[in-house]
């Protein structure tokens, strides 16, 4: 069994990021422009045969530049959707996941969702519907990558002080402990989860057992994120970098500043920090932080 | 009036339907602000809505003004053709919703005319305003 050190796990998290921000980068420039380019030839063609008075060819030959015209809207709003869906912004996050859920199943067509949706729109506060959205996106891939299942379901609920998303599928489920150790790539979807639930100032449970499916819990606060503050002072956090050998920048992570007496800290305490976040077998001659108010 | 924040799209709508409509006025607004100045200031029949505009959407901006003004026409311009955008304008009091990347030009100016001519003739709300900008074809 292989055995994942910290610094093992932060660089496939950037990988996976990575490799997400080529696909697009690829949809954009590689496959759009290409489509650009075939509609500008065709559009140089349509010029030259009204120059040439065959008019009803370039008539003809427009309607088709029309028709990829619209089959680039239609990809280009789908690589929107993707990333941040409009609807967040105009309707909210109920219609969003209405959306979300329906498009679900038209791709996935073997597997159910039932939502249970059991709070209103005007008590999601702004801040929290874009993590629900990517909340409930990455565990709806994680159910199609690794569940085998037929059925989920969904929750959005209101607490006392927050919104709980719960996502429950009935599929082959997993060894927790075991995947936590081999660092699989739903280990690291999981906690890349819990991640993104406590940046927002929750929590993240996930229960599985082979063979009994798979519960994702988040719990995320309703009042926005505000660090602890020791009397009116501002809070200070330190946001880490690493170089690799191609100088390539990378971010480690983020710490909030947490000792009581500011004076003991200084730059080499708080790359110590840095050093822990990367772990032993990271490269620490190569990392550096910047120091943020938060 | 067209609410509408993208000026490319303002000014197509515009240079389209003008020349069909010489005697017409279009009034363009950019956001909600925009758009209730132009309602304030001149009697206007019929507006187009964009969805997506900086700061209040074209949704709540809809509600807001079919609460003041009750009898303007609006018309949902969005590009989006989902059944839970259709379902919201509809909700907000929009009279009809049209998707960008299926709109037809004759479909806008038949429209139009049929507001116009309802308007001159009997100076009522014009029935046909649904059924001119029924869904995509």
């Amino acid at each position: 069994m292989k055995i994942e050190t910290k610094s093992q796990k932060f660089s496939r998290l950037l990988k996976r990021e990575e490799e997400e921000t080529k696909r697009i980068a690829k949809e954009l420039h590689h496959d759009l422009t290409q489509s650009l380019s075939a509609i500008n030839f065709d559009l140089g063609e349509v010029v030259q045969q009204v120059k040439g008075d065959q008019i009803r060819t370039g008539i003809e030959n427009l309607e088709g530049v029309r028709l990829q015209i619209q089959e680039i809207i239609k990809r280009v709003q789908g690589i929107g959707m993707h990333l941040w869906p409009p609807t967040l912004d105009d309707m909210g996050i109920l219609d969003t996941i209405s959306w979300f859920c329906r498009e679900f199943q038209e791709t996935h067509s073997g597997i159910q969702i039932k939502t249970h949706i059991d709070i209103q729109e005007n008590e999601v506060p702004d801040f929290l519907r874009y993590v629900i959205y990517k909340m409930l996106q990455a565990a709806l891939d994680d159910v199609v990558r690794y569940s085998k299942t037929d059925l989920v379901d969904l929750f959005l609920v209101k607490g006392n002080t927050t919104i709980d998303l719960t996502v429950q599928d009935n599929g082959q489920g997993f060894d927790m402990e075991k995947e936590a150790l081999m660092g699989s790539g739903l280990s690291l979807s999981l906690d890349s989860l819990r991640r993104r639930a406590e940046i927002a100032g929750g929590s993240c449970a996930i229960d599985s057992a082979i063979g009994k499916g798979t519960t994702i819990r988040a719990s995320l606060p309703m009042e926005p994120f505000r660090p602890a503050v020791r009397g009116e002072e501002n809070m200070v956090a330190y946001e880490f970098y690493w170089r690799d050998e191609s100088e390539k920048e990378h971010v480690i992570g983020i710490l909030r500043e947490r000792r009581k007496n500011p004076e003991r800290i200084s730059d080499e305490s708080i790359i110590n920090w840095g050093r822990k976040i990367l772990g032993t077998n990271g490269d620490t001659k190569n990392i550096y932080f910047i120091k943020v108010d938060v | 009036m067209t609410v509408e924040d993208n000026l490319p799209f303002r000014e197509v709508f515009k240079g389209n339907l003008l020349p069909e409509f010489p005697s017409m006025e279009i009034i363009e607004a950019a956001n909600g602000e925009e758009a209730f100045k132009g309602l304030a200031s001149y009697p206007i029949d019929l507006v187009f809505m964009d969805i997506g505009l900086p700061g209040e959407s074209g949704l709540e901006l809809t509600r807001k003004i079919k609460a003041k003004y009750k009898d303007v026409t609006i018309a949902m311009l969005t590009s989006y053709d989902l059944a839970e955008y259709r379902q919201a304008a509809a909700r907000c009091g929009a009279d009809c919703f049209i998707t960008k990347d299926s709109m037809k030009w004759d479909q806008i100016s038949a429209m139009v005319k049929c507001f116009q001519r309802a308007k001159d003739s009997i100076g009522l709300k014009p029935s046909c305003v649904r059924l001119a900008s029924e869904g995509p074809p």
